[in-house]
């Protein structure tokens, strides 16, 4: 009956009532998904380890095994799956506990189609990686890792006795693997926020102080890039490259007088495009060196040769695993296609705002990167109907770098 | 206090104070002062129950003035409270030549509001026999009571705070499967319409002659893609299910409703066991992933004059901390899940309530100190050490019952109430 290929499910919760009522409302999936229900960690540890599953989606609360060391123990030993809590605890700290070990958190009473769209965004996301190893790699990352000074700026601060939540803020906002993190537990359904949070500012003042503190101290969401583990590039000025496209890419969607959403959008879009280049170069640093070697010396752009040596671009790679982490579709569309926007299926205005911004950066900056990928493609302007925009967005942008330089 | 009491009888003579005498005089006066900074009320009657005595702060209270009330019958004094429990305080005061504590007479405030006093009625004896009068001591507990009250009350919304995360579980649990199961019976609805549109269609056919074989065919074909046989299992099921979960829900609303519910300033006679479950209805998420629960109640066991409230407070308290017992031996690795029992029974002249757990006991050393404030060996967060420091007054002062406990360490803890079954005197 279960298509060949079809996407395998376990479902894990002590109450059996809670189980017969997801199968009988799934029933409609049933040839597109394979679906296993387990009354116990313990039930679905012994399913695991006969069957392959995609993805889990489990209760937390749960006598013997909780569902934290059952995802726990899958992350473990089968690193691959998505993993997703599907909870009706209230509890502040036993969410908490999640925070490392589950993709996503969903919210007990959940819709039929907020579960089926979680599931079906998760298992989407393989058109973009569908190699194992890169995805025991995704699945298996809790959190990005962040620049060095800023994370041991945020912790003096959030330590200090006078600390300002304000200054706690702009730090996790200069920092793109803390502004993913906070994303994904800012939206995870743990927190009942009814509208998505789009912005990492936004997103430290839902937090508020002491969550964020907790997060932080306890529950260590945030990690540090180990500098001297990657030699091939740049950090900073990755770092840099990230922070700009965010700035051009909000300011022009501004101009463009786009919603305030897709404003939110292409910021964090532009700040996270490239995260895929930090899960590479901090995961295979000898390999990756290699990469960004090659592609300087015979100008080819970095997403060809990532492709040929991992399997997939770094476009991809974040992508997936911003989808994994239930960051919103446009951010992560845009993030897979900001090199090549004609191979998305829908071509949105956010899309075409950071394929704009990141090329505008390269070009205005000049610090040294993945040119050859990054040029503007005049061609690719016309199918995102931005061409004849381009030129006043190109000024806007120089306009950013003069009142930057002038600054310094 | 001899001097002083000398002095507030004001029927033992020192008689009149005499000029020849300034000193005495002077004391005399001295002590009239004294007793009028008092912020006491302090009323001395004499044998006959005639005012010898009236401070200031008597007069401040209760709206007369010594001047005004002096010499007169104390029933003649024209002042508004519970006369009925000043009489009978006065009359045990006489007859058992023993000081009477009466506590919450109603009185009417000078403002015209109602209010409570808090009165000592002391007899006055020479020798310890002969009854010479009665001195009244007391002050207006209005305020403290209203903050007892208040404390009750909040204390009581602490209690539901910390539930409210397991009681949003309890229901967000049924929730979940009632949507669920519904959301399934919709997508049955429009499988089997489809099957009763194509059975119409062959009806139609029939009437009208011989059924054609290709509605044939379009009949079985729908009966096919609705899974008819799974629909007809599951229908039924399904919609039990649902009504089991809105069952469950409906049942913690009304515990909750009824744990919520204010207490009453009386005691009011109430369902020992109907209160029990009321209790474990609302704390079932704080026990049900380390322990089952068994209850064994006695149905014939008859109605306590009680404040449930309170009781339901008492009951909470140690069925958290069985649930805690047993939860440091699960994570201890000694046991997978506990048990709790909860029993009722009659036992003589009270009724008694125990509760169970098959924790790891109370170590020896501590046993004496569980009812204490403040005391507790639960990390912050989980106990504030106020959880039987609660219960013991409850119980002991506000029921006249009886609480104390048996336990064997490794074993288990037996908590066991006792309140008393007669109609509470007051």
């Amino acid at each position: 009956m279960t298509h060949p290929n079809a996407c395998a499910v376990l479902f894990v919760d002590d109450e059996p009532l809670v189980l017969q009522g997801l199968k009988r409302m799934l029933r409609g999936e049933r040839e597109a998904w394979a679906m296993q229900f387990a009354a116990s960690g313990r039930e679905a540890l012994s399913l695991l380890e006969r069957e392959a599953f995609d993805a889990v989606v489990t209760d937390l609360r749960m006598p013997g095994m909780d569902g934290e060391q059952l995802l726990n123990t899958v992350k473990d030993r089968h690193p691959h799956m998505v993993r997703i809590v599907l909870s009706g605890e209230m509890n502040q700290a036993s969410g908490f506990k999640t925070v490392r070990c589950a993709h996503r958190y969903l919210a007990k009473p959940c819709d039929a189609e907020a579960l089926k769209s979680a599931l079906s965004q998760a298992f989407a996301l393989r058109r973009w990686v569908d190699d194992r190893r890169l995805k025991e790699l995704l699945a298996r990352l809790d959190s990005l890792p962040s620049l060095p000074e800023i994370y041991a700026e945020l912790l003096a601060e959030i330590q200090a006795p006078n600390s300002s939540f304000r200054r706690v803020g702009d730090l996790i906002a200069r920092d793109v693997g803390m502004t993913a993190k906070v994303l994904q537990i800012v939206n995870s359904a743990f927190f009942g926020l009814t509208r998505r949070i789009l912005n990492p500012q936004d997103a430290v003042a839902m937090l508020g102080y002491d969550t964020l503190k907790a997060l932080v101290l306890s529950n260590k969401i945030f990690s540090q890039f180990d500098a001297k583990r990657v030699r091939c590039m740049d950090v900073n000025a990755l770092w840099q490259h990230s922070m700009n496209t965010g700035l051009f890419a909000r300011t022009i969607a501004v101009g463009e007088k786009l919603p305030r959403t897709a404003q939110d959008e292409a910021f964090t879009a532009g700040v996270l495009h490239d995260v895929g280049k930090l899960i590479l170069a901090h995961n295979f640093p000898e390999l990756y060196a290699d990469v960004v070697m090659r592609s300087r010396a015979h100008r080819r752009p970095a997403a060809e040769l990532e492709q040929e040596i991992f399997g997939g671009s770094h476009a991809e790679l974040g992508a997936y695993l911003l989808g994994l982490w239930g960051i919103g579709e446009e951010v992560v569309d845009a993030i897979a296609y900001h090199q090549c926007p004609s191979r998305a299926s829908t071509l949105t205005r956010v899309l075409a705002v950071v394929y704009a911004a990141n090329g505008l950066e390269h070009m205005l900056s000049g610090t040294p990167g993945d040119e050859a990928a990054a040029a503007v493609d005049p061609e690719v302007l016309k199918q995102l109907n931005v061409a004849e925009r381009f030129g006043a967005w190109e000024g806007t942008c120089r306009g950013i770098c003069s009142r930057e330089t002038e600054r310094v | 206090m001899p001097v002083i009491l000398d002095t507030l009888t004001g029927t033992e003579q020192p008689p009149e104070p005499k000029a020849e005498r300034p000193e005495a005089q002077r004391a005399l006066q001295e002590t009239e002062q004294l007793l009028d900074t008092l912020p006491t009320i302090l009323i001395g009657l004499s044998q006959d129950l005639r005012v010898t005595r009236w401070n200031q702060m008597a007069g401040s209270v209760l709206g007369a003035t010594a001047a005004q009330t002096r010499g007169k019958l104390l029933e003649d004094t024209g002042i508004h409270w519970d006369w009925d429990r000043i009489r009978r305080g006065i009359s045990a005061c006489r007859e058992e030549g023993v000081s009477i504590r009466v506590d919450d007479v109603s009185f009417v405030r000078t403002n015209g509001k109602d209010g409570v006093l808090g009165l000592t009625i002391h007899p006055l004896t020479r020798d310890g026999d002969v009854f010479l009068g009665i001195t009244i001591i007391g002050a207006d507990t209005t305020e403290r009571k209203n903050l007892e009250q208040q404390l009750t009350q909040a204390q009581k919304l602490r209690t539901i705070g910390q539930l409210a995360s397991g009681i949003a579980h309890e229901i967000n649990t049924p929730t979940q499967y009632v949507g669920d199961n519904t959301r399934f019976l919709q997508d049955a609805f429009a499988d089997l319409m489809d099957v009763v549109t194509q059975q119409a269609g062959l009806l139609r056919d029939a009437r009208s002659g011989p059924v054609r074989p290709e509605v044939i065919r379009a009949v079985d074909e729908s009966i096919r893609r609705a899974d008819l046989d799974y629909l007809t299992h599951e229908i039924p099921l399904a919609i039990r299910h649902t009504l089991e979960g809105i069952d469950r829900i409906a049942k913690i609303v009304r515990a909750m409703k009824e744990f919520a519910h204010p207490g009453r300033e009386d005691k009011v006679p109430a369902d020992l066991n109907k209160i029990i479950e009321t209790t474990l209805t609302v704390a079932r998420n704080e026990w049900r992933y380390v322990a089952d629960l068994v209850t064994d109640f006695d149905r014939s066991l008859p109605e306590v004059s009680c404040h449930p409230g309170e009781i339901n407070q008492v009951i909470l308290n140690l069925v958290v901390n069985a649930a805690h017992a047993i939860e440091d031996q699960v994570k201890q690795g000694r046991m997978s899940k506990g048990v709790i029992t909860v029993a009722t029974r009659r036992k003589d002249d009270w009724a008694e309530i125990q509760i169970r757990d098959t924790g790891g006991g109370i170590p020896e050393a501590i046993r004496p100190r569980i009812f204490d404030p403040f005391f507790t060996t639960k990390e912050p967060g989980r106990g504030t050490g106020q959880g039987l420091a609660i219960c013991h007054p409850v119980i002991v002062d506000k029921h006249g019952g009886r609480i104390f406990f048996e336990s064997e360490v490794g074993l288990g803890t037996t908590f066991t109430i006792n309140l008393p079954l007669d109609k509470q005197a007051v």
